[in-house]
């Protein structure tokens, strides 16, 4: 069993590694996963650190990413702190349970750090499961949570934001990396321990959980069966209203040279770290360009972007996919500006200097 | 040899007449009524209560849960 | 002594057991499912853990379980029981997790769940309901659909070289070393009902004791799915299904 590291410590180490560190200090019950690359590194970090052996915390193989979520669905619907993580087309099996737990109105966290697809696709990195995680991925209306890193340091601050998420909303949540921001190696400053609930703070939180039935209470059922139509369409009214709760309360997003820009680029995860540069670089040549940098990806910062519409004269989404966030920002900015994009598939992540040329060619030579 | 004397108590709303209890009896006593339940069900019941010794079989093969056994020993 | 007489509290040898509600099931008259529900109530009841019981209702005909028993129930999507069961066990270990699955949600859709939560020996007992058709939707062939049994999607009996052999998965799962229970019974007869009753207890108390995994297969009737009234299935049951599915413990550790 390896020592933890103490409080405040700055270490450096993998974007997949941090998630595993995070995981245990922010008091998470149980991790199943199974292996795919380019993500591999969380569970052989859990199964390194033990942690079974300190925090209590479960950490299991399982035979499959279908079984990994059901698991998930199981431990989360026990008000335990549950979560996995995969790759791609890893996570396209795992829709069946992402949809049954948002039926069942289960908390969670999921990994998702996205390789290039469709198919098996490549073990590069890409942004092309965008529609996937927030268009929902599964069947029937939900909606997930989705956070994205952009750095080691977000990898392991999210892990006990999206825990919060996940138990204020009754809701399945992701954080969305891609595969250069869980392979590259930062600096990063671990969370401090908490420790996991006891069964009464689960209770407390989770009314709802299935710990056994006391015989003061009815029992507990997770489920997302309705067969009456009423009966389903108002859970789905339960769903919708939370998801409106979701969209005023928690958008997140990070702005970087915007307050005087003529042209804004909207880029998360790695994207925007490139999109940082491409900014700097522009303003070395006395173009004004800025960069929103979506953290939620859903709830989508729509009304930031409607409002930066007003002052700029065009936006350029760029992504590692064949363009799936620009609906989303076309839909905020709704016509009053152009918006272009710009993307690299199959694994290949662009340049500053790539992103510049494409700015320059498809929205500034244009003006 | 002890002999028995039993009684069942059939909830007849319940009961959907699936006749296993009927076959179960060792003592020929139950039979589907003529009667139907609110749910259209010809229930089981007690023609020859007579003869019934209390022995539990048809509540034990009832699927419904719906027979209730009562015994004295003579 | 008249019936009125005998209809005494005093008297009482038998009532529905506490952990079954009021509730109505919404089987078909004679289902062995609701024989099943009825011996799982009183087995929870006279063990006294109601309170320390997290089963998991299936995708099929007994998906609705969980509206029948006081317990804690979780519903899993269609075979993934073994799974939720995993999970639940390794986070609590002292309460009794059971499963309750047919033979499609089991030993179809379900395989690869089953056989590794079997292979891992998790500590959860597994009942299982084999009728050899899909009931809920109407009657298809389900893995265990005997050669040459018509179903809705074999109207003229399971052709082998076409559909596969009937499967036999409890056989299968008796290999696994994480195993330790693993019995075959029926509930057609009172002897039969009794003698399931003791297994499932068996079962139970394995995993109370984290003994392994426990497997209890019921062969079982689908009067409505095979066309026969409630009596004639028992009597093809034994005459067509026991042959092929053989009462009896395969293994006890």
């Amino acid at each position: 069993m390896k020592k933890e590291n103490k409080e405040n410590e700055v270490r450096l180490m993998k974007g997949n590694e941090a998630i595993a560190h995070a995981a245990i200090r922010c008091g998470c019950d149980g991790y199943f996963g199974y292996p795919i690359t380019p993500q591999s590194e969380i569970l052989e970090t859990l199964m390194e650190v033990e942690p079974w052996h300190t925090t209590g915390m479960v950490v299991l193989q399982a035979e499959s990413e279908t079984a990994s979520i059901n698991m998930v669905y199981g431990a989360a619907g026990c008000g335990k702190k549950a979560m996995t993580s995969s790759s791609s087309p890893g996570v396209s099996l795992m829709q069946e349970g992402i949809s049954y737990m948002a039926g069942a109105e289960l908390p969670c966290v999921v990994v998702n750090v996205m390789r290039g697809g469709p198919g098996l696709g490549t073990i590069q990195p890409s942004q092309a499961d965008y529609f996937q995680t927030v268009k929902g991925g599964g069947h029937g209306d939900y909606k997930v949570i989705t956070l994205a890193p952009a750095s080691v340091q977000e990898m392991a601050d999210f892990v006990g934001k999206a825990f919060d998420l996940a138990f204020k909303y009754r809701t399945p949540t992701f954080i969305l990396a891609d595969g250069v921001i869980g392979q590259m190696m930062e600096k990063v400053v671990l969370p401090p321990f908490k420790p996991r609930w006891t069964e009464e703070e689960i209770i407390a939180v989770a009314p709802w959980a299935t710990l056994g039935k006391p015989a003061h209470r009815k029992p507990n059922v997770i489920n997302s069966l309705r067969l009456e139509a009423w009966e389903m369409e108002e859970l789905n009214l339960v769903l919708q209203g939370r998801y409106r709760e979701i969209e005023k309360n928690e958008v997140l997003f990070e702005e970087i040279n915007c307050e005087d820009a003529n042209y804004i680029l909207v880029a998360f995860g790695i994207s925007a770290r490139i999109c940082q540069k491409t900014s700097e670089l522009a303003r070395a040549e006395g173009l004004k360009v800025g960069l929103i940098r979506p953290i939620t990806l859903y709830p989508f910062p729509t009304e930031q972007i409607k409002k930066r519409a007003e002052q700029v004269k065009g936006m350029l989404s760029v992504e590692l996919s064949a363009g799936q966030m620009v609906e989303d920002v076309r839909l905020a900015v709704n016509g009053k500006i152009p918006v272009e994009f710009y993307g690299r598939m199959g694994g290949i992540v662009p340049t500053p200097d790539e992103v510049l040329q494409a700015l320059k060619d498809k929205l500034i030579s244009k003006n | 040899m002890a002999k028995f004397k039993g009684a069942i108590v059939v909830d007849t709303e319940k009961c959907k007449g699936c006749d296993l209890c009927v076959v179960a009896c060792p003592t020929t006593v139950l039979a589907l009524s003529t009667e139907a339940n609110s749910k259209g069900y010809n229930f089981s019941h007690m023609a020859n209560s007579e003869d019934c010794v209390g022995c539990s079989a048809c509540a034990n093969v009832c699927p419904d849960a719906c027979i209730t056994v009562y015994r004295v020993k003579l | 002594m008249n019936v009125a007489d005998i209809i005494n509290p005093a008297n009482l040898v038998y009532k529905k057991n506490t952990v079954m509600n009021e509730v109505p099931m919404h089987y078909c008259p004679g289902c062995s499912h609701g024989v099943v529900h009825k011996i799982i109530g009183e087995i929870i009841e006279e063990m006294g853990v109601q309170e320390k019981t997290i089963a998991i209702a299936p995708v099929g005909c007994a998906v609705f379980a969980y509206k029948y028993l006081d317990v804690d129930w979780q519903q899993a999507a269609h075979g993934r029981a073994p799974a939720l069961a995993t999970a639940i066990k390794r986070l609590l270990p002292d309460r009794l997790v059971f499963t309750y699955q047919g033979d499609g949600d089991l030993a179809a859709i379900g395989t690869a769940e089953t056989i590794h939560a079997c292979n891992r020996g998790e500590n959860i007992a597994i009942i299982f309901i084999n009728n050899g058709i899909y009931g809920m939707t109407g009657g298809q062939m389900a893995p265990t659909t005997l050669a040459g049994m018509k179903t809705s999607t074999t109207p003229n009996g399971r052709d082998v070289p076409l559909a596969g052999n009937p499967l036999n998965i409890t056989d299968l799962l008796a290999k696994l070393d994480g195993v330790c229970y693993v019995t075959r019974q029926a509930v057609h007869t009172v002897a039969g009902v009794k003698k399931a009753k003791r297994a499932i207890q068996h079962a139970f108390e394995n995993s109370m004791q984290n003994k392994g995994t426990s497997i209890v297969e019921v062969v079982s009737t689908c009067n409505a799915g095979w066309k026969m009234t409630p009596a004639d299935a028992n009597d093809w049951m034994v005459e067509n299904m026991f042959p092929v599915f053989p009462m009896g413990d395969l293994k006890n550790e």
